[in-house]
């Protein structure tokens, strides 16, 4: 048994590399420089900070830190690698997208995330709810869920819409993994429950996970390539 | 008493049939959002000036290769009012094309899907939408918009459909040699999916029905043979004598009116090896071959397990018959990695033979692909923790190109080898 996860720990591991290794090179877009340091670098720290919770957190929620990581690496380490950090948002490309293109576009990207939107809103109904039943001060634990909030302001009165966007993801992504590994119970109790009905959904469920690739990388002056495409056509259309 | 017992049985069996229609068709429409967002995503509102060249083949100058699409463009022309020998013209039978292509996915997905029942139709599904990963993109990029490829993949499709439903399964015969007038890469890509799945019919059935496999199986290997050898050695004698008209054509479907495919038209229309003008595109092969397969690994040590999971069930001569044609079939495609340069495209072959045929024998009730698939689907499960990932890594690599495998080589070639 010992044997078994020690195996299925190796590949896990494996496969983590790979992927985030993969992720780097496909949507890293500069030249062979110093920047390729920095994102080796991020990407070293995004797996520290990953084998910190998957080690040192409960053991009850592995398996789910591990889905959780995995997920989140998708979103997290391509925008990085892409250098949307580094790039300089010209005059011509602040005027070319405009405040009402923006908003757009931010809206038609709050409507492509509605699955994961909706997902989170219930998971923190559920995290409340488990809070109440076991009587202890739902608001303090439901709270850090809110704090990735207080960077609105900052896409919505930046230029920098994509930086902004893929740091409040960022955020999230350290507070739900950081949260099931070492917050109280509740938090176990719901990402298990939330794990296990989007698995009942079944093949369905896969879909979630691919999903998320289209919009990658996020930028700097405008989300992503993806809803950019979307709010251009929708802008002409109109 | 036992009328009213049948009836009740036959309701019932209508009940579960029009359950497993909904279940099957709620799939299909999320897999279709997922679609439309991978066309929105990845289509780049362009085609390659090698995809108009081809149209400006056709059989006004002789029975020659790859001219039917520019023949049925040339009929277009004649018969709506204006010019219609334009890029404008292709660029709207491309989007055409393309959309056809995602009805023919999607009705071979359905075919299969409803074939079977349980957990067998969930692993399914989980195969169709890995397949999906791979088949959204690939046609809707720069490189393959517009491409022959497309319409070779349209007819493989409605040959399988035909095959797996069992229904009108001669029209296999006209449809392989209909893919062989549009472009002769159909016999190394596309024909081999359907000649396997002959194969297998011809050699699972018995008496009329063998026979009737058995001719339909030589007849189309035949056709997709002889017309093949016809186009690549004899169909170029009056090469020099049209070579300036159909140049002419070419650069006026560019979509900038000039630029056109040298290699193509000097393969097709003079009969040239391109080998070496085309050693620029072999020494990128060269070079980013290695870095996919590295890349590509756990999917090459699954397959491989697989296959000979697979190999190893088979007992007679029959069974090792079938098992070869299954696991070998896809591997028509090597004169292409030899001779050619569009490694995206091959790959994208491979894979979706090797997905595809798992979903037809699935779908045809082959019980060796079952108990091989759910030994695979129980081994990946003890042994990887976040298995669902398997499928979503090769999104990450998506969309296959053409010479490019994918954006993961042009990446690594940049860095690594200083190609630009």
């Amino acid at each position: 048994m010992k044997k078994q996860s020690s195996l299925d720990h190796k590949i896990y591991w494996g496969f983590l590399f790979l992927m985030t290794a993969a992720l780097s090179l496909v949507y890293y877009e500069g030249e062979l420089c110093s920047k390729m340091w920095w994102i080796l670098a991020y990407d070293v720290l995004l797996l520290i900070l990953s084998a910190v919770c998957i080690h040192y957190g409960k053991g009850s929620v592995r398996k789910e830190v591990r889905y959780l990581i995995g997920f989140f690496f998708l979103f997290i380490v391509p925008s990085f690698s892409a250098g949307p950090l580094f790039e300089q948002v010209t005059e011509s490309e602040k005027s070319a997208m405009g405040m009402g293109k923006h908003l757009l576009e931010l809206a038609v990207f709050a409507l492509l995330m509605l699955p994961y939107l909706q997902i989170a809103v219930s998971f923190g109904k559920g995290l409340y709810q488990q809070e109440k039943v076991s009587e202890a001060s739902p608001q303090k634990t439901v709270l850090p869920l809110f704090l990735p909030l207080l960077l609105l302001p900052g896409i919505l009165f930046s230029s920098h819409y994509g930086i902004w966007v893929s740091i409040m993801v960022f955020c999230y992504g350290c507070i739900i993994v950081y949260g099931t590994s070492f917050a109280g119970e509740s938090w176990q109790i719901t990402m298990k429950e939330m794990l296990q009905n989007i698995r009942a959904k079944g093949p369905v469920s896969v879909l979630l996970l691919i999903y998320p690739v289209l919009f990658l990388p996020f930028r700097s002056s405008y989300i992503s390539d993806f809803s950019r495409e979307l709010t251009e056509w929708l802008w002409g259309l109109f | 008493m036992d009328r009213r017992n049948g009836r009740n049985i036959m309701n019932d069996r209508t009940t579960i049939n029009e359950n497993k229609r909904k279940e099957v068709c709620r799939f299909l429409f999320l897999l279709a959002l997922f679609a439309a967002a991978c066309a929105f995503r990845y289509f780049d509102h362009a085609i390659n000036p090698q995809d108009t060249t081809a149209f400006a083949f056709s059989y006004r100058y002789g029975f020659i290769s790859r001219g039917l699409m520019g023949t049925l463009l040339e009929l277009f022309d004649g018969l709506i009012p204006g010019n219609q020998m334009t890029y404008d013209t292709i660029y709207l039978w491309s989007g055409v094309a393309t959309l056809f292509f995602f009805v023919c996915l999607f009705v071979f997905y359905y075919v299969v899907l409803m074939k079977r029942d349980g957990i067998w139709q969930t692993r399914q599904q989980y195969l169709v939408i890995l397949l999906s990963v791979f088949a959204f993109p690939m046609f809707v990029t720069e490189e393959n918009f517009g491409r022959l490829d497309v319409y070779l993949t349209i007819l493989m499709l409605l040959c399988m459909i035909l095959l797996v439903v069992q229904k009108a399964e001669w029209l296999v015969l006209p449809l392989c040699c209909v893919g062989v007038l549009i472009h002769q890469g159909f016999v190394f890509m596309n024909v081999n999916i359907v000649l396997v799945l002959l194969f297998y019919r011809l050699l699972t059935q018995e008496g009329a029905k063998k026979r009737y496999y058995l001719i339909l199986f030589v007849l189309t290997a035949a056709a997709v043979s002889g017309l093949f050898l016809y186009f690549e050695f004899f169909s170029h004698v009056n090469g020099p004598e049209i070579y300036d008209e159909v140049v002419a054509n070419a650069k006026a479907l560019a979509m900038d009116g000039k630029t056109y495919s040298t290699a193509l038209v000097n393969h097709e229309i003079l009969g040239e090896g391109v080998f070496m003008d085309e050693w620029f595109f072999h020494k990128i092969n060269y070079q980013e071959l290695p870095q996919f397969l590295v890349f590509f690994a756990p999917y090459i040590y699954i397959g491989v397990r697989y296959g000979r999971s697979y190999w190893k069930k088979a007992k007679n001569a029959k069974e090792k018959w079938i098992a070869a044609a299954v696991l070998l079939g896809a591997w028509t495609v090597l004169p292409e990695f030899i001779l050619k340069v569009d490694y995206g495209r091959y790959m994208y072959e491979i894979v979706f033979y090797y997905i595809a045929m798992v979903l037809c024998l699935m779908a045809m009730g082959d019980r060796y692909t079952e108990e091989t698939t759910e030994e695979m689907s129980t081994a990946i499960g003890k042994h990887m923790p976040a298995a669902l990932f398997l499928i979503v890594y090769p999104m990450i690599m998506m969309p296959f190109l053409d010479v490019v495998i994918s954006q993961l080589n042009v990446v690594l070639c940049r860095l690594f080898l200083g190609v630009s």
